[in-house]
């Protein structure tokens, strides 16, 4: 694949606006809400080749968007924040599941120049950080003009991957629960990104309480692409003591058996490593 | 777009499309062409302000007023010349395609952390793509640098 500057494109002096506050670019992004909107630019940089936009948003000097601030039960991130100083900055405070998560993004260049918010946009692609971040009741800020929303993660995209996120709205900032979780399981094999490769991450996040299981989380995210959750099977969960019994665990692997992307995504070695994964984390668990 | 920005201590200015890749206006000294032209071979690696990124990857409009350094221009930072006496003990200097990506990785690992420990090598080393070093030969060579560093840094501050 060749750069655009290699495409032979035609030169052009299209408008660049470079807000340095947030009330700024909404109001461009008001009156210009065919702008494409650039924070890191390293998916729209080599993917995206939009002739229809009418110039360029960049978010990269927005203040309010570069601030990560840590209350005791949350932490808000701003969505143009570069994945590697929100790793090195967060590192000490986030959730590990998070930091092991921004890790995956890409290579430590890649992640100088990517930001957070850009990673939870990428059309079609299900990065490890965005099912981190899901897993961990995350929410995300979606501003424009004049009012604002809070959207859980888990509702930003629809069931065929676009973001949904209406005109003249931008991803503003992250709301990132500090919860003290006791158990988490991050495994990646392959390269999550760019997406189409062959991947598969697992990920399990659990609590346990004096009773036993007080949450349980599983998912899988396959080529970067599909993301696997068996929410029914994990409410099932909710309430038992640890260590689980064999028909337990065999129940929950069934689940997970039976959800179709199982089976037509991933392979043999895939679906070994799925559930062996969940498995591990179910004994972890005991 | 006229974009102006200093590259190796030359101040330059280019008039450029703005989705332009900063790659495609940098004379290439010291890094090298990719063949990925999207960041993931790193071989086009330069810093960018203090960070180092994949030219192919930052738009035009990105560079203006920054400064940018190569593997050239980097030529009289101590802890480079460290990096890459380190690499030509360990051999990887005659690897001539991946050098300018290896040296940068390492060079941002050890600005980092100046002692790295084996899991943080293995998380640098684990993206390289280059198919004459091996990871093993990269993690040595990188913590060669780094201890030579520190006892250069420790010798002069006696």
């Amino acid at each position: 694949m060749s750069s655009r500057g290699e495409r032979g494109r035609t030169h052009r002096d299209e408008p660049v606006y470079a807000p340095e506050s947030l009330s700024e670019a909404l109001q461009i992004f008001r009156r210009r809400p065919s702008l494409q909107v650039w924070a890191g630019g390293t998916w729209w940089s080599r993917f995206a080749d939009r002739d229809d936009t009418e110039g360029i948003l960049s978010l990269h000097a927005v203040r309010e968007l570069r601030r990560v601030v840590k209350s005791d039960i949350q932490a808000e991130v701003g969505a143009a924040v570069p994945v590697e100083r929100l790793y090195l900055a967060g590192r000490r405070f986030l959730p590990r599941l998070m930091t092991e998560g921004l890790h995956l993004v890409g290579s430590p260049p890649l992640r100088n120049i990517a930001t957070i918010g850009g990673a939870l946009c990428i059309p079609g692609t299900v990065l490890p950080i965005t099912a981190c971040l899901q897993i961990l009741d995350t929410r995300v800020e979606l501003r424009r003009q004049g009012n604002g929303r809070w959207v859980a993660l888990s509702q930003f995209r629809d069931a065929s991957g676009a973001v949904r996120i209406n005109q003249g709205e931008i991803m503003t900032r992250l709301r990132v629960p500090l919860y003290s979780w006791t158990h988490r399981m991050l495994r990646s094999y392959g390269m999550p990104f760019p997406a189409g490769q062959e991947s598969l991450t697992v990920i399990g996040l659990a609590s346990l309480d004096k009773t036993g299981i007080s949450e349980f989380r599983f998912v899988l995210v396959i080529d970067g692409t599909v993301q696997i959750r068996i929410r029914e099977a994990e409410m099932d969960l909710v309430g038992r003591s640890v260590p689980l019994t064999e028909r337990e665990q065999r129940s929950i692997l069934n689940a997970l058996e039976s959800n179709p992307y199982y089976g037509s995504e991933l392979n043999d070695l895939g679906r070994w490593r799925a559930a062996q994964g969940l498995r591990e984390f179910m004994q972890k668990l005991g | 777009m006229k974009v102006t920005f200093v590259h190796n201590d030359h101040r330059r200015t280019v008039d450029a499309d703005p989705r332009d890749t900063l790659r495609r206006h940098i004379t290439p000294t010291g890094d090298q062409e990719g063949p990925c032209t999207s960041g993931e071979c790193l071989r086009c690696c330069v810093l960018l302000a203090g960070r180092v990124v994949p030219a192919c990857t930052v738009p035009m409009f990105r560079v203006e007023g920054m400064t940018i350094q190569d593997t050239e221009g980097l030529a009289a930072d101590t802890l480079f010349r460290d990096i890459k006496k380190a690499f030509e003990k360990i051999g990887i200097h005659r690897c001539t395609e991946a050098l300018p990506a290896l040296q940068m990785l390492a060079y941002q690992l050890l600005s980092e952390v100046p002692m790295p420990t084996d899991k943080e090598l293995q998380d640098y080393s684990r993206h390289i793509t280059s198919r004459c070093v091996s990871r093993n030969e990269f993690e040595r060579a990188t913590r060669l640098a780094g201890r030579v560093h520190k006892r250069r840094r420790h010798e002069q501050s006696r």
